[in-house]
């Protein structure tokens, strides 16, 4: 039988961008910040990034931020139309395994936030599980979803504000206040 | 040389016997065109070399050539068949030393038919000289002695024939051809033999001197050796001596290349040196640039790298420990459940983590009441119960979905976190400091690169130099400082090597001298070489200082025949200058300081015999002098020029033979056929006038005698008389 952690990962690997820029209000918010992905060879690597100004240096890692960032200020905006077929992220896998142990962090709070006990989990078939697992991921993208738009509402206030990328920084304190 | 008289018999146009005595001075022979002056020039050359000139070839021609074309055609016609003709011409002439010589060329044919004659390829020569009062026939090569009198390179200078004659005196094309006039014609050429006599003396004087000492002493060999070793270090001595001086002019030329770059070379230093700090400097300020950058950059890095992204998010670690407990005591009932006994153990299974259960046996001492365990006491037993009893938990559970490992996994990595997350605003901030701090070492540097290039700015802009070219200044001051120093001790070392060959030699002088001491005519040997040895210096550099000033001798000379000549009716002359050419001089004409282009025909021939008329009369009085000979010379020359020309001739040359139609007039009233010209005794008057009393003046008129037809030379006839003497 399939490991819990094995099974969600599987599922956060499997995350499309689509279901963010699909929206009108983050329309063009991963272009401007992080670098698209399937691109040139190199890409998402630390000099890349630097090269072109980018907060970060895969989107991942901004939807990473976004998660955080809505759990934080409990932003949660729930995405309301899947496209399943849409690609995942292509570099996913190899920059979740260098985000191992916030991705754990994440698995934890997600863990946390859920209305299941630990213990029920263990008593879960293999359809529940993977049910369980799905359900996660839907609170994983839902709170990304808020982080998202939390970006989008206060770049509209400050236009400026995202042009010095290291204000993604400075917004872990700012936003506490702001929102 | 003088040429005293002329005889000639049946030689060309003159028919039958022909005398001429020619004295010093000017002797003119007078005659129209075709009256047979240009046969008396070739009789004269005929009679020295054996040539006539062919008027239709331009070329002069051989007896083996000519042959029996010399003979009169008169006499030829006249002759019966079977009768010897002979043609000859007899020169008596008197050489400076006051000898007198008879120089007679004959050449004889035979009638064989009317026009028909055996004709021998050569012409006869034959030689006397006056004894008193007769001539007697002398064994003396006539060839040398006719090259005695005067020499055949010397000969076409003061013998031509009309303007091409002239022309062909000196070629001013040629940088050799002027040189070659002076060198023949002055006393130049003595100095070129003094000097090489002098070379021949010395060198035999130092034969003779060794020979000497070798013959006169015992230690012949020793003074051979001596010698030997003598010569080696003259020539030793004579090397060093020229290294030294090729080193010394070098040396001067680096120290002045040294001292050009040493009035630069400070600046350049500073500039070279201000460079090399701007260098560095700009080389900072990238690096620090470089590293803010980075560190700039890298901020949102941090996010990630340094979990700054989990900031705030502590509480869930605390929230989920809570879960992590619950599920604890859930699992531990469910146990219980299944096992159907009662855990003796109030703690969960996996508190405390057996790990640490193990370590507390291992070190024997409770980490919790921090007692003492000791082995197989009932302390020890009970921890070692309570590990199997998570061992025996583990097991059951294994039955089930089993997340245990997971849970805990999440929950130590969050623990981990824990710290990490409180210390997260604390590391931004110092973050941002360790930034705002690149930064203004950036600034800073920024400014130093920009304070030093004003520096250098103001530098190179002070000293005038570029900054390219600093560096240029500094390597060529090094090299010329260097090549100088070398060439120092290069000559230091020579000058050393100098002076050590010269006490070598001068001890092995000494020591030659010692052995030939004695000896009295070593000692005058020695005393020839010397004086021969100076002797040879004065010769050699005599030559070219006396050249240097027979060449401005010779063009003031020119200069005055020049314009004697030419000083005339206000026509414009010019002035002749020997400019250097070459290896030689090129005689021009030149006005105010600008050569004459297309000067006139007379003009140039009258600097042609300026220019020889120079360099005869600047031969001294004892040295050998020759007679002018000169077949219508003067053709281009109006009559008044051809005058003064005359008069020039006249003061230069000792003795002058002219042949020209110039001073004949029309006689208005011929007697007979002879006269129909007659001297112009008016213009003869007036050069009289002009040459000095001491320069006598004879005249000679040439008549055409025709006893038949005009057309038919056989008939025609030259005959010679003089006819004046003033």
């Amino acid at each position: 039988m399939r490991k819990l952690m094995d099974i969600i990962e599987g599922k956060i690997f499997k995350i499309s961008s689509k279901y963010f820029t699909s929206k009108p209000i983050e329309k063009g918010l991963l272009v401007d910040y992080a670098r698209k992905l399937g691109g040139q060879k190199g890409s998402g690597n630390e000099e890349g990034k630097i090269e072109r100004g980018m907060a970060f240096g895969t989107v991942f890692d901004f939807l990473l931020y976004a998660f955080l960032l809505g759990v934080r200020l409990n932003k949660y905006e729930p995405i309301q139309e899947k496209e399943q077929t849409e690609a995942p992220f292509q570099t996913i896998r190899d920059s979740g395994q260098k985000r191992i142990k916030i991705i754990q962090f994440i698995v934890m709070i997600l863990l946390t936030k859920s209305q299941k006990e630990l213990i029920d989990i263990e008593q879960m078939n293999e359809k529940e599980l993977e049910d369980f697992a799905k359900e996660l991921i839907t609170m994983l993208e839902g709170y990304a979803n808020g982080g998202f738009e939390i970006i989008s509402l206060y770049r509209e206030d400050n236009e400026q504000y995202f042009e010095d990328t290291n204000n993604f920084v400075n917004f872990l304190t700012d936003s506490q206040e702001q929102f | 040389m003088i040429i005293k008289a002329i005889r000639l018999q049946n030689f060309l146009c003159y028919y039958g016997e022909n005398e001429i005595t020619f004295s010093e001075g000017l002797n003119l022979i007078l005659g129209a065109n075709g009256f047979g002056k240009s046969k008396l020039y070739d009789a004269l050359h005929w009679a020295f070399d054996d040539y006539i000139f062919n008027t239709e070839t331009g070329e002069s021609e051989n007896t083996s050539i000519v042959k029996s074309k010399l003979v009169c055609d008169k006499t030829k016609a006249e002759c019966a068949i079977g009768e010897i003709i002979t043609t000859s011409v007899e020169i008596e002439v008197e050489h400076t030393s006051k000898e007198t010589y008879r120089l007679k060329r004959v050449y004889t044919i035979k009638k064989i038919g009317e026009s028909q004659f055996t004709e021998p390829l050569k012409s006869e020569t034959s030689l006397f000289y006056k004894d008193v009062l007769y001539f007697k026939p002398t064994i003396e090569d006539f060839t040398e002695k006719v090259e005695k009198l005067i020499p055949s390179s010397t000969r076409p200078y003061v013998w031509f024939k009309g303007e091409r004659g002239i022309e062909k005196l000196i070629n001013t094309t040629d940088e050799k051809s002027l040189r070659e006039v002076i060198e023949r014609l002055s006393n130049i050429s003595r100095w070129e033999s003094y000097k090489k006599i002098t070379e021949k003396a010395t060198e035999t004087a130092s034969a003779d001197l060794t020979k000497q000492r070798n013959t006169n002493k015992k230690e012949a060999d020793k003074i051979a050796d001596l010698e030997r070793q003598k010569n080696n270090l003259e020539k030793e001595i004579e090397r060093l001596e020229k290294y030294i001086e090729d080193d010394e002019k070098n040396r001067a030329i680096a120290e002045e290349e040294q001292e050009k770059y040493l009035a630069k070379k400070d600046d350049a230093n500073k500039i070279k040196e201000i460079h090399t700090k701007l260098f560095s400097a700009k080389k900072q300020y990238e690096n620090i640039k470089k590293e803010y950058e980075k560190k700039d950059m890298g901020f949102t890095t941090q996010l990630f790298d340094k979990q700054w992204i989990l900031l705030g998010l502590d509480k869930y670690i605390a929230e989920f420990g809570k879960k992590i407990q619950n599920y604890d005591y859930e699992k531990e009932d469910l146990k219980r459940k299944q096992t159907g006994k009662e855990s003796k153990f109030k703690l969960s299974a996996n508190i405390p983590d057996p790990i640490k259960l193990q370590e507390m046996l291992d070190e024997g001492k409770c980490f919790v009441c921090d007692q003492p365990i000791a082995e197989h006491s009932d302390a020890y037993h009970f921890i070692e119960e309570k590990m199997n009893y998570k061992e025996e938990i583990t097991k059951v559970l294994d039955t089930l979905n089993n997340h245990e490992e997971f849970f805990s996994q999440l929950r130590n990595n969050a623990l981990r976190l824990e710290t990490v997350i409180q210390d997260v605003p604390q590391d931004i901030t110092e973050y941002m400091k360790e930034i705002e701090h690149l930064k203004q070492q950036a600034k800073i540097a920024e400014e130093e690169v920009n304070r030093i290039e004003n520096e250098l700015s103001r530098l190179v802009q002070s000293a005038n130099i570029e900054e390219e070219q600093a560096d240029n200044i500094m390597t060529n001051y090094r090299h010329a400082k260097k090549r100088a120093n070398d060439l120092i001790s290069n000559i230091a070392t020579n000058q050393e090597q100098l002076r050590i060959n010269k006490a070598n030699l001068k001890e092995k002088e000494q020591e030659l001298h010692k052995l030939t001491k004695d000896d009295s005519e070593v000692l005058y040997l020695e005393k020839v070489k010397e004086i021969l040895e100076d002797i040879k210096t004065i010769a050699h550099n005599t030559k070219d200082r006396i050249y240097q000033q027979l060449i401005q001798q010779l063009e003031d000379k020119a200069n005055k025949h020049f314009t004697n000549i030419n000083n005339i009716g206000g026509a414009f002359v010019g002035k002749i200058k020997f400019q250097p050419w070459g290896k030689g001089f090129r005689p021009k004409i030149m006005s105010n300081g600008v050569e004459v282009f297309s000067s006139n025909t007379s003009n140039i021939s009258a600097m042609k015999l300026s220019i020889i008329m120079a360099i005869i009369s600047a031969k001294d009085r004892n040295a050998e002098f020759y007679p002018l000979i000169a077949d219508a010379p003067v053709s281009d020359f109006d009559e008044v020029k051809t005058i003064t020309l005359l008069n020039e001739i006249g003061n230069t040359f000792t003795q002058s033979i002219i042949m020209f139609k110039d001073l004949l007039k029309e006689n208005k009233n011929p007697n007979s056929q002879q006269d129909i010209y007659i001297v112009d005794d008016e213009a003869l008057n007036d050069l009289r006038q002009k040459l000095p009393k001491d320069k006598p003046i004879v005249v000679h008129q040439l008549f055409a005698y025709n006893n038949s037809d005009v057309d038919n030379r056989t008939g025609t006839y030259t005959k010679i008389q003089k006819v004046k003497e003033l």
